[in-house]
């Protein structure tokens, strides 16, 4: 599992565009749809450069066949979580872009999925995210930040890097079924049909201060 | 008239005191195989010791020596002597690595002040003073010092303590927790090993595998971590007593050993180095192929590298640094050289060296003159083996210098080789973004041109029959899109990490691989104008076998560390924060030696020592 993180490591410290995108649906009933993204398409010459080195800062390059073998052993994680469905995994190596999808039943399984793919992903170490629950909804509102990036070290991101970085972009979406009544984070957008809002800020900004991210959507009740 | 004489007795006295007195370079031991000695360490006063011990040459010392005790202290604090020689060592044979500095000593309770880690041991017979630290030993001999580290290699150690698994694991009284036999263990240790034959590397994975199989976990039973690190313990300490008697006690420094040595030292440059290749075989480069291929016949030639050492001088001007550097070898090994290396220049190899190129290099040799000698010599040695595997191989290669076409082989491949590093080209990628609907935030992906920075390289080989080139090539173009003629050159698309072109070129001397589109698009016959100028022809002519040049500020932080094996990324990582240029050159071969020089003129602000011991610490990694 350290190769895994070495490469998301890695990727994140050489990329100069990298694009994540988390896409959660809430339900009323509590249930949804969770996908999350991560776009390296328009770095993949300094990944393929970097799969081809053994080590990198002295830390090991896992091969292609490695990297597909651990994405896969975290799906295996995920569809034996409780209240997680249609776990589906979309790899394209040719441009770099992992897809994950999943229907929960409720956050409390989509929190512990997460958390489990995140202890999977070996990232214990140096801080205890056990009692990080980073979203909330009981069917009118939704209290949400965005999954722990911690995890994945990138502070550990050198400073020369950290200008790349900045071109980097997180997306985050959050749909309900009913119309948006009211939304918290001023640099969020409503779209034209009131029932998705989005979140867009630099990756930079993002890793720097995962806040920015934080939100409160209220949604208006559903006609009975 | 007794008087008379005491008047002149004492200066006599003196002058022996000040000639003959005891310097730091007699610590040196003579299992030494890398020697630097730094001569003029007045320019090293004002190092930090916490900057010092930050080079890779202080690595295996630095543990106890970076703390808090160093804090700002510089050299000059630690009450070294700036009159005597600082000499940096390392050596390794099958058994021990060997790593530590000797150096003078002008005030002892100063030196202890940044030593404050070293405690009093012993005063050993000849009135030397040991001190101990964890791993570190100490010896003060008169005005000088040595720092010494020695344990056992790494395979050596696993190779042990797994031979004794093999034998005792299962009997379950061998290692009670109450064990502090460490010498009895030692001899043991050998006994028990000597029986077991060769076998492979031993990894670490098959330890761990072992350590499960055989239950580590057992009652008043040792680990196998614990037994060896009981083991190191135990051969540090014997090694550690063996090298003091030998060095200290019975004054066997590499210096009294090693006359090849002792003319280095008296040398007056500003630090000169010494490495003896014939007891660092491993490290060889120069018979690749036979240590690649034919392992056991490469230990029997290693009489030829008997009288394999190279030895260098570096000279420090206001801003350059400048290694002489003499390769030395036997006379067979020589007549092998002299006809690999000393060959005309390839002309086509200049014109595609374009002048402003961040970095290159030139290989000029002719490995179809080398191999004909190197078949005269060395199978005459290998001769004399009876062994069934040397017999198989010596047959091979026979049959195959018999049934080879060796001018067509030769000629198309001929070895000489050249390299430009041209800095960075951005490149056109594809890459995939979303198309975002405003109405409900649904997306889709399109695909559209991301630029993305590549290194660009152009590599040249030597070949009279680049026409087979173009036979593969036009062959495998009928099997895939992805190769393609072009007028004049060919494209092999996305072949540099699956997204850019490398482009073949074949002329009639040079096979030629780049990624370089402006060498394609207006210079496929040659940079003409543009190329290396005819003054650094001059004097690439002038250089022998190799000869490069490097532009630090534009390469260092460019160049493909892909392309790069571990010690050298290392040494390009540590000379990351200078600038200038480093050129390296060399004379034409001769039969017992080839001599070598390599100019650094820096332009950095950082001090002359900096670049002094930045240079001293590539060095140092290259030859370990």
């Amino acid at each position: 599992m350290k190769n895994f993180i070495v490469f998301t490591f890695l990727c994140f410290t050489l990329s100069s565009c990298i694009e994540i995108l988390d896409d959660v649906t809430f339900n009323t009933d509590g249930s949804g749809e969770f996908k999350y993204t991560i776009n390296l398409s328009s770095s993949k010459l300094k990944i393929n450069s970097i799969l081809a080195l053994d080590s990198l800062d002295g830390k090991k390059v896992p091969s292609k066949l490695e990297l597909q073998e651990k994405v896969s052993d975290l799906v295996g994680v995920l569809n034996c979580q409780e209240g997680i469905r249609e776990v589906l995994l979309e790899e394209n190596y040719d441009n770099y872009i992992f897809k994950v999808s999943l229907h929960f039943d409720n956050v409390v399984s989509l929190l512990a999925a997460v958390k489990e793919i995140m202890g999977e992903a070996g990232n214990t170490a140096e801080e205890d995210t056990s009692n990080y629950d980073w979203v909330s909804w009981d069917g009118l509102t939704l209290i949400r930040q965005i999954p722990d990036l911690s995890s994945f070290k990138f502070r550990l991101v050198k400073k020369e890097d950290q200008e790349l970085m900045r071109s980097g972009v997180y997306t985050s979406i959050s749909r309900f079924d009913s119309p948006v009544h009211q939304i918290e984070n001023p640099s969020a957008i409503l779209s034209k049909n009131n029932k998705a809002v989005m979140l867009r800020s630099s990756l930079f900004d993002v890793f720097g201060n995962p806040s920015i991210m934080d939100n409160t959507i209220s949604v208006k009740p559903a006609d009975n | 008239m007794f008087i008379l004489k005491k008047v002149f007795f004492l200066p006599f006295l003196l002058f022996n005191q000040i000639i003959l007195a005891q310097q730091s370079e007699a610590l040196i031991p003579r299992d030494a195989s890398t020697v630097f000695s730094i001569n003029n360490i007045n320019l090293l006063q004002k190092i930090s010791i916490d900057e010092l011990v930050e080079y890779d040459f202080m690595e295996e010392l630095h543990q106890e020596l970076f703390d808090g005790s160093t804090a700002g202290k510089t050299l000059k604090d630690a009450g070294l002597d700036f009159d005597q020689r600082l000499n940096i060592f390392y050596g390794k044979d099958n058994v021990y690595e060997l790593t530590g500095f000797s150096f003078g000593i002008k005030n002892k309770d100063e030196l202890f002040q940044v030593f404050d880690d070293f405690e009093y041991s012993e005063t050993l017979k000849n009135g030397a003073e040991r001190y101990n630290s964890l791993f570190n030993t100490l010896i003060i001999k008169g005005n000088s010092g040595v720092l010494l580290r020695i344990q056992p290699t790494d395979d050596y150690l696993i190779k042990i303590t797994d031979s004794l698994n093999y034998y005792e694991w299962d009997e379950t009284t061998y290692y009670p927790d109450q064990f502090s036999g460490e010498f009895e263990l030692e001899e043991a240790i050998i006994e028990e090993v000597e029986p077991i034959e060769e076998e492979e590397d031993s990894a670490l994975n098959d330890v761990y595998e072992y350590i499960e199989r055989t239950g580590y976990g057992k009652e008043n039973e040792k680990t196998y971590w614990e037994i060896r690190d009981s083991i190191q313990v135990s051969m540090q300490t014997k090694g550690m007593v063996a090298l003091i008697d030998d060095l200290i006690i019975n004054e066997n420094s590499l210096q009294t050993v090693d006359k090849r040595f002792e003319a280095q030292l008296e040398k007056d440059s500003e630090g000169i180095f010494f490495i003896d290749n014939s007891r660092n075989f491993s490290n060889q480069g120069g018979l690749w192929y036979f240590q690649t291929m034919y392992p056991i016949m490469n230990e029997d030639l290693k009489d030829l590298y008997a009288q394999n050492y190279m030895v260098g001088d570096l000279h420090l001007d206001s801003n350059q640094v400048h290694f002489d550097l003499k390769a030395n070898y036997g006379e067979e090994l020589g007549s092998i050289y002299a006809e690999m290396n000393n060959n005309p220049l390839n002309k086509d190899f200049a014109k595609y060296i374009p002048k402003d190129a961040a970095a290159y290099f030139i290989y000029n040799v002719d490995l179809r003159k080398a191999y004909e000698t190197a078949y005269d010599i060395l199978l005459p040695m290998l001769k004399d083996k009876k062994d069934n595997k040397m017999v198989m191989n010596l047959l091979a290669i026979q049959l195959l210098d018999k049934l080879v076409d060796k001018k067509a082989f030769f000629g198309a491949y001929k070895g000489g080789i050249f390299g430009t590093f041209n800095g960075i080209q951005t490149i056109l990628t594809k890459k995939i973004e979303y198309n975002w609907n405003d109405e409900n935030f649904e997306y889709t992906e399109i695909e559209t041109e991301s630029e993305e920075d590549i290194p660009v390289f152009t590599l040249g080989f030597a070949s009279e029959r680049t026409d087979l080139c173009e036979l593969v090539l036009t062959d495998l173009s009928r099997l895939t899109s992805r190769i393609e003629k072009k007028e004049g050159y060919w494209i092999i698309k996305d072949a540099i990490f699956d997204a850019a072109p490398l482009y073949v070129v074949c002329t009639d001397q040079v096979l030629l691989l780049t990624n370089d589109t402006y060498l394609i698009d207006q210079h496929i016959d040659g940079y003409g104008r543009e190329a290396i100028s005819k003054k650094d022809l001059k004097r690439i002519k002038k250089s022998g076998v190799l000869y490069a040049n490097m532009d630090l500020d534009r390469s260092i932080n460019q160049f493909p560390q892909a392309f790069l094996d571990e010690r050298q990324k290392k040494v390009l990582n540590d000379l990351k924060n200078n600038s200038g240029c480093i050129e390296l050159s060399s004379k034409y071969s001769e039969l017992t030696k080839t001599d070598y020089s390599l100019r650094y003129n820096f332009e950095s602000s950082s001090s002359q020592a900096t670049q002094f011991l930045d240079m001293i610490n590539a060095m140092f990694i290259l030859s370990k």
